[in-house]
């Protein structure tokens, strides 16, 4: 579009007065689009087009008063509370799974692995954070086929035969899905119907992706619900022109229906068993058993790793053995905490991922960009889902395996820090966020039939 | 008759939130009106007007979002939001307020006694 000397001298004067890097092209499109129309004006008042431009330059003003104002108005959002609440927990989670797991014969945690974990963690974390995103956007329909297609080449290509250990990292790649489908929510905006209904369509592929990947019901659950609240949200403030109250039927509709069909139909066993764990004492009841036993009666403050029985005087392990805490395993470390502990450890870190989940639910919503708002909402989301998930889990209700984010493992403390990172890199750059041009909503006509008799 | 710039320049941001009450428009349409609209009296600097912009948008008493103009070309439009109605509301009442009382004063009509 630059084809002007004269236009382009102007704007690298701007440019050159805004300290923000990131945010000079952006800045500078906007008065080059204004500097093109302005010298179309001339020239159709009869002006040569050199002429032109120099006068569309100089009725801009001065390059360097205009950047400067510029540069006042857009500055980079530094998050450091976000970062610093994510960073701490990230380091209390650690610490504290090191310390559960420290008596664990096989699958206790290793310092210098749990310590790089963090440190690779918070690095994806910040190098997120300082990177622009919204080229995430631009690609929005890419991400979306490549996420597709990858999965479908994992399926193909048998990749658990292939090589297990790299299967199971792909259970880490499943918690990205919110965050691809909330691209192709975006993706579908200013379609009417077949955008609404685009957006939900687009949503089985992932499912069916995810269920590859990994067969964990959590990942799938934590990808369902995050994608009908995402779709309902773009429907509410109307991407899609349809009507409000119609879409939220149809969304609301079809959640219930997943709902009902995942948790009680398909899931039925697993509920007989929340009722009745006794029924499966060598299975999943027994999970269920231990939890609610050693949750009962668990004081708020206790002293540390032993406790001390009254009724014997002397000191004994909160679960009577420690191979119990083994055996239950990483997802329950939540349910260990309060019993070596008590539950107000327990209560203080679930205040602490509350607080940060929330933080990133209101930013994300408060954001101008669509793209960057849904973005970021996915990570709340996601994140939230976890958490709820794996607190059911711990006070013995649900059985689904899910990890306490940040704390369940170190690739997972990684895949959530980067998670976060996306959130924050949203948040930073939401001075400069611009939407890509796109066509008005179209709404359509109702169709009206009459019926006349006689 | 050449206006005063100090004149003007506090005015800016109430003339421009007025300019997109009437509808959504990107900057050079609203120079354009501005200058149609006040007969030539406000001939607003784009690099001027940028900048005021991109603050009211970080007050969030406007919204931008992109899309293709007439001409075919992509271009920034801005919105006014609700918050921006009542600023607006808030600046006019001020306005008036602040014209009536200039006005006393250079009709004489202000006793010091």
């Amino acid at each position: 579009m630059r084809d002007s000397q004269t236009v382009a001298a102007y704007l690298e004067t701007v440019a050159e007065q805004i300290r923000w890097k990131r945010a000079r092209p952006v800045l500078v499109r906007e008065l080059e689009q204004h500097l093109m129309d302005q010298r179309d004006a001339f020239v159709k008042a009869g002006k040569p087009e050199d002429e032109a431009e120099q006068l569309a330059v100089e009725d801009m003003g001065d390059p360097v008063e205009v950047g400067a104002a510029l540069d006042a108005v857009h500055r980079p959002r530094p998050q450091w509370g976000l970062l610093g609440l994510t960073i701490a927990l990230a380091a209390v989670c650690t610490a504290l799974r090191l310390v559960l797991t420290a008596g664990w014969r096989f699958d206790g945690e290793s310092l210098p692995l749990a310590l790089l974990a963090l440190l690779l963690g918070t690095g994806a974390m910040v190098g997120l954070y300082l990177l622009d995103i919204s080229r995430l956007a631009r690609h929005a329909v890419a991400i979306y086929i490549g996420t597709v297609v990858l999965g479908i080449g994992c399926v193909f290509f048998n990749l658990s035969r292939l090589s297990p250990r790299l299967s199971h990292f792909t259970y880490y790649l499943s918690l990205f899905l919110p965050v691809v489908y909330a691209l192709w929510v975006y993706a579908c905006r200013g379609k009417g119907w077949l955008g609404l209904l685009g957006a939900i369509a687009g949503g089985i592929p992932l499912v069916i992706v995810s269920a590859c990947w990994y067969p964990s019901v959590t990942t799938l659950e934590v990808l369902v619900c995050s994608g009908f609240v995402l779709m309902l949200c773009a429907a509410w403030w109307d991407w899609f022109g349809v009507r409000r109250g119609t879409a939220a039927v149809l969304g609301v509709s079809a959640l219930l229906g997943w709902a009902i069909w995942t948790l009680w139909l398909r899931h039925m066993a697993r509920w007989s068993i929340i009722f009745h764990p006794e029924q499966d004492p060598l299975g999943a009841g027994w999970f269920i058993l231990k939890v609610r036993s050693f949750l009962r009666d668990i004081p708020p403050l206790r002293s540390g790793a032993e406790g001390v029985d009254a009724s014997i005087g002397s000191r004994v392990h909160p679960l009577g053995d420690p191979g119990v805490e083994e055996a239950l395993g990483r997802d329950f470390l939540p349910s260990i905490l309060a019993a070596r502990w008590g539950w107000l450890p327990l209560a203080m870190l679930t205040a602490a991922m509350a607080a940060l989940v929330l933080w990133l639910a209101v930013r994300a919503l408060r954001q101008k960009n669509r793209a960057g708002r849904l973005v970021a909402l996915s990570v709340a989301l996601a994140i939230g889902l976890w958490t709820v998930f794996s607190m059911v889990l711990n006070l013995g209700v649900l059985i689904f395996g899910a990890s306490y984010p940040l704390l369940g493992g170190n690739t997972f403390l990684v895949a959530d820090m980067t998670l976060i990172g996306l959130a924050l890199s949203v948040f930073r750059g939401d001075s400069i966020a611009r939407e890509a041009p796109e066509e008005p909503v179209r709404r359509r006509k109702r169709l009206r039939i009459r019926v006349e008799y006689q | 008759m050449e206006l005063d710039k100090s004149l003007v320049s506090g005015s800016m941001p109430l003339l421009v939130l007025k300019l997109l009450e009437g509808g959504d428009l990107y900057g050079y349409q609203m120079i354009e009106e501005l200058r149609k609209r006040s007969e030539d009296a406000f001939r607003l600097k784009a690099g001027t007007l940028y900048p005021l912009l991109h603050g009211l948008e970080e007050k969030g008493l406007v919204t931008a979002y992109e899309r293709t103009a007439e001409n075919g070309k992509a271009r920034r439009y801005y919105h006014l939001t609700e918050r921006g109605r009542d600023a607006l509301r808030e600046k006019e009442d001020a306005w008036n307020t602040y014209a009536r009382a200039v006005g006393r004063v250079l009709k004489g009509g202000v006793s010091l006694a």
